[in-house]
């Protein structure tokens, strides 16, 4: 009997003495775990491939789109195919369906064309690869976004700036982009609107140079002519800008008359390094193709984005 | 309730336990202590890792604080005197940003990648504002700042702002784990606590009622037995020292009331025997007839110590043997009747043995011993004692008496039956003597008697017949003759039957 309760007794010490270990592992298990829970998130993302289609490479403005999508690309671990469109719409068809037929998971498109282009978002769309315009929409296919520079907000900062430099009062001059085009349309509408809440401000000329300096410096030059009360010029694009600079300073009314730009080039930068032109509003196509990436990476990541995301712009001065 | 513990065993149970929860709530307490040291690493931690990322962006800020500055003073002095440490700053916290050991940052590599990945991008475009700077290219500057680092910034203010909440929400976690824990263990240590003290509350009352209890079982029978009561007996309830205890007393009770009772009972058949032998002493004392002083003797000594048979031998000088002489009861008579002799020299008798030995003899068991010689008429005989009656040195007989049970006759009995078989002896003997005196005196008085007549007689006839008359009275014989022989050979010799008459008158 005595062997046998004292058996008991051990046996009752020992259960007590697994409780206690399992108690002590089991405390030590939580702390283990939840190191483990916090390093246990790291996966490896598989590598996007993402298509870039520039329309001109040999514009300094492409490259710029080029350069900012690239640096995206690289902080986001994507693989970035370039093509450049050379101003080639055919080409840039081919360089679609090559991309599609890589395959890439997405395309960044910047149309050479925007109507030519259709039939090349249409096949992506066929072959299930979102397309995102940059700078220059398409008419037709379907476009998860297009992303471009905000030409009404850009517009509207033109008018406040020049505003302000001519003492909210006085006649000027609208040089406006090829007709039709978006840019031409919501770079006026933008400074329009802006305008007219300036009651001693008034638009006394709007005439289209289709964006081309030579055609800038003719038509200012002749509009200068016709009125030579003007105290400001707003330009759609730097281009016609320059242009009606060189005619104002032909005539000899460089320094009385305030020029504002749009796009902010090199030419027009230099421009107002030497105090010829008062202000540019630049787009930042760096930042352009930025954004192209960073959105292309998101709606791939399963993430949801407007349909049009405007790029802001700087007003670059002196 | 049966336990099986020992009162040692359970002490021990008790120390043990109570060592158990001790040790139990130590090792709670201690990683309570271990939980609670890993909230202090946690916060210390967790604020350093936002202290960093706090630092990081104020480099940053400052930087661009600078080259707003520079490129609204136009002070190119600006870019060797702030910008450039400022720059080495933001640069030397980075790659410390990109080797943290800090686990808060460690935990979200991906975001610290792009945020380390926008401090790069914007590095390269401060570098370009100096050189556009020294070109002169101030506007070119401007639109640096404001197309690439400006859009970067808020990238990378975004980016700070993300991993800072991340990190921030990570100490939070850490701290509600922490607390978590801590609550937890607090609430397991005072449930241990008051669980244990309830336990071992209730273990120590039942085991000190386990002791007590049998403790008062023990006085109570005790007390009882002081008192008298020796039927009163401990309850074993359980099976410990106590128990053991408790089982000891209960036996040595047991025995004491056995050994009373049995000398009580000694004492009380012990009187019975004594009264048994006065009363057959006190009949004999009166008898003093030989035949029937052994058959009253064979009756009572039979009737009074309750046998199973009681007969008396007597001895046969002459034939050296032993002659059934008186028998109680109705078997006795038969057996006297039918005649019963037994040789001193018979091996094979507990009678011839007591006679021989001149000794009792007792045969407890008749089925064992050899020597025991069965009779038909005593079927149920289990046990025997034979006692010789001696009286003045010589042996005169031998008492037997049987029992129906086994081991009936015990060394007292043996010693009183010697007694009473003295006594008979005694009194047998006075007996004896009584007859031969009375047969003396009588054969005295016939003498007389018959001298008398003689005397009386007239005639040598008369005289005869009278003589006959009376010797054949006083001798009782059936048969008396006288024969006178002359000298001349005259042979007056009476006929037989006319000297008959003397015994028919008898």
């Amino acid at each position: 009997m005595s062997e046998f309760s004292r058996f008991k007794l051990y046996r009752l010490g020992s259960i007590v003495l697994v409780l206690l270990l399992l108690l002590l592992t089991g405390c030590s298990n939580k702390d283990d775990k939840k190191n483990d829970s916090s390093k246990s998130d790291t996966k490896t993302p598989e590598t996007l491939t993402v298509g870039l289609l520039l329309s001109d490479l040999s514009n300094p403005f492409f490259v710029s789109v080029q350069e900012g999508a690239q640096t995206s690309a690289t902080r986001l671990g994507i693989t970035l195919v370039v093509q450049d469109g050379k101003n080639d719409a055919a080409l840039q068809i081919t360089q679609v369906q090559e991309l599609i037929a890589l395959p890439v998971n997405a395309l960044l498109i910047n149309p050479v064309d925007g109507d030519a282009i259709v039939p090349a978002i249409q096949a992506a769309n066929a072959a299930n690869i979102p397309v995102f315009t940059i700078d220059r929409s398409a008419s037709g296919g379907t476009v998860v976004a297009h992303i471009a520079s905000d030409n009404v907000a850009g517009g509207a900062m033109a008018a406040e700036y020049l505003a302000d430099n001519i003492g909210d009062a006085g006649k000027i001059v609208e040089l406006q982009g090829i007709e039709g085009t978006s840019a031409a349309q919501d770079r006026g509408r933008g400074f329009d609107e802006k305008i007219a809440t300036y009651p001693n401000i008034e638009i006394v000329v709007k005439q289209t140079a289709n964006f081309d300096q030579a055609e800038g410096k003719t038509v200012f030059a002749q509009i200068l002519a016709d009125n030579p009360e003007i105290t400001a010029v707003f330009a759609h694009n730097d281009n016609m800008i320059l242009g009606a600079i060189e005619a104002a300073k032909e005539a000899g009314r460089a320094g009385d008359i305030k020029f504002v730009g749009f796009d902010g080039i090199d030419g027009a930068l230099t421009a107002i390094d030497s105090g010829d032109l008062l202000a540019t509003i630049a787009q930042q196509p760096a930042e352009m193709g930025r954004i192209g990436v960073e959105t292309a990476d998101k709606v791939l990541k399963g993430g949801t984005v407007d349909s049009y995301i405007p790029v802001d712009l700087a007003v670059i001065t002196k | 309730m049966r336990l099986r513990f020992s009162i040692r065993q359970r002490i021990a149970f008790i120390f043990t336990l109570l060592v158990l929860l001790l040790l139990v709530i130590s090792a709670v307490a201690l990683l309570f202590t271990r939980s609670a040291e890993n909230t202090v690493t946690d916060v210390r931690r967790g604020s350093d890792s936002l202290t960093q990322l706090d630092d990081f962006r104020i480099r940053w800020l400052a930087l661009s604080g600078t080259l707003n500055s520079l490129l609204l003073t136009r002070e190119e002095a600006l870019i060797d005197n702030q910008l450039i440490p400022q720059q080495t700053d933001f640069e030397n916290r980075l790659a410390a940003l990109r080797t943290s050991n800090v686990e808060e940052i460690k935990n979200h590599p991906e975001e610290t990648q792009t945020l380390v990945s926008l401090s790069d991008e914007l590095l390269t475009h401060v570098n370009e504002i100096p050189s556009a700077v020294q070109a002169g290219e101030w506007t070119r500057a401007q639109s640096i700042l404001h197309t690439d680092i400006e859009p970067l910034q808020g990238r990378f203010i975004d980016a700070v702002n993300e991993l800072h909440d991340l990190a921030s929400s990570d100490v939070d976690q850490n701290l509600s784990d922490s607390t978590t824990t801590q609550d937890r263990f607090r609430t397991f240590v005072f449930a241990i606590s008051i669980g244990g003290v309830i336990v071992a509350l209730i273990i120590a009352a039942l085991t000190t009622l386990s002791i007590t209890q049998p403790l008062a079982n023990l006085t109570a029978a005790a007390r009882a037995i002081r008192e008298g009561d020796l039927s009163k007996r401990a309850e074993v309830t359980s099976r410990d020292e106590l128990g053991d205890l408790a089982q000891s007393f209960n036996n040595m009770t047991e025995q004491l009331q056995t050994s009373i009772s049995s000398l009580e009972s000694r004492v009380q058949s012990r009187t019975r025997d004594l009264e048994a032998v006065f009363a057959v002493n006190s009949q004999i004392g009166t008898l003093l007839e030989v035949d029937r002083l052994l058959q009253d003797v064979s009756d009572l000594i039979k009737e009074r110590f309750n046998l199973y048979h009681a007969h008396i031998f007597m001895f046969d000088p002459e034939e050296d043997a032993l002659i059934l002489t008186a028998g109680a009861g109705h078997v006795g008579r038969q057996m006297v009747t039918e005649g019963r002799i037994i040789k001193v020299n018979s091996p094979r008798s507990i009678v011839a043995r007591a006679a021989r030995t001149r000794k009792g003899v007792v045969v407890n068991d008749v089925t064992e011993a050899p020597e025991f010689l069965p009779h038909p008429s005593l079927p149920n005989t289990r046990s025997e004692l034979a006692a010789p009656l001696i009286a003045r040195g010589r042996i005169l007989g031998v008492l037997d008496v049987q029992s129906s049970d086994l081991n009936h006759f015990s060394a007292d009995t043996l010693s009183l039956m010697e007694l009473l078989a003295s006594q008979v002896a005694v009194a047998l003997s006075n007996a004896t003597l009584y007859e031969v005196a009375e047969r003396t005196s009588r054969r005295e008085r016939t003498i007389g008697n018959i001298t008398q007549k003689i005397q009386t007689a007239v005639s040598i006839d008369e005289i005869l017949q009278s003589t006959i008359r009376e010797l054949g009275k006083a001798l009782r014989v059936p048969h008396t003759a006288i024969e006178l022989r002359l000298t001349e050979n005259i042979s007056l010799s009476p006929s037989d039957e006319e000297y008959d008459v003397a015994e028919q008158g008898v």
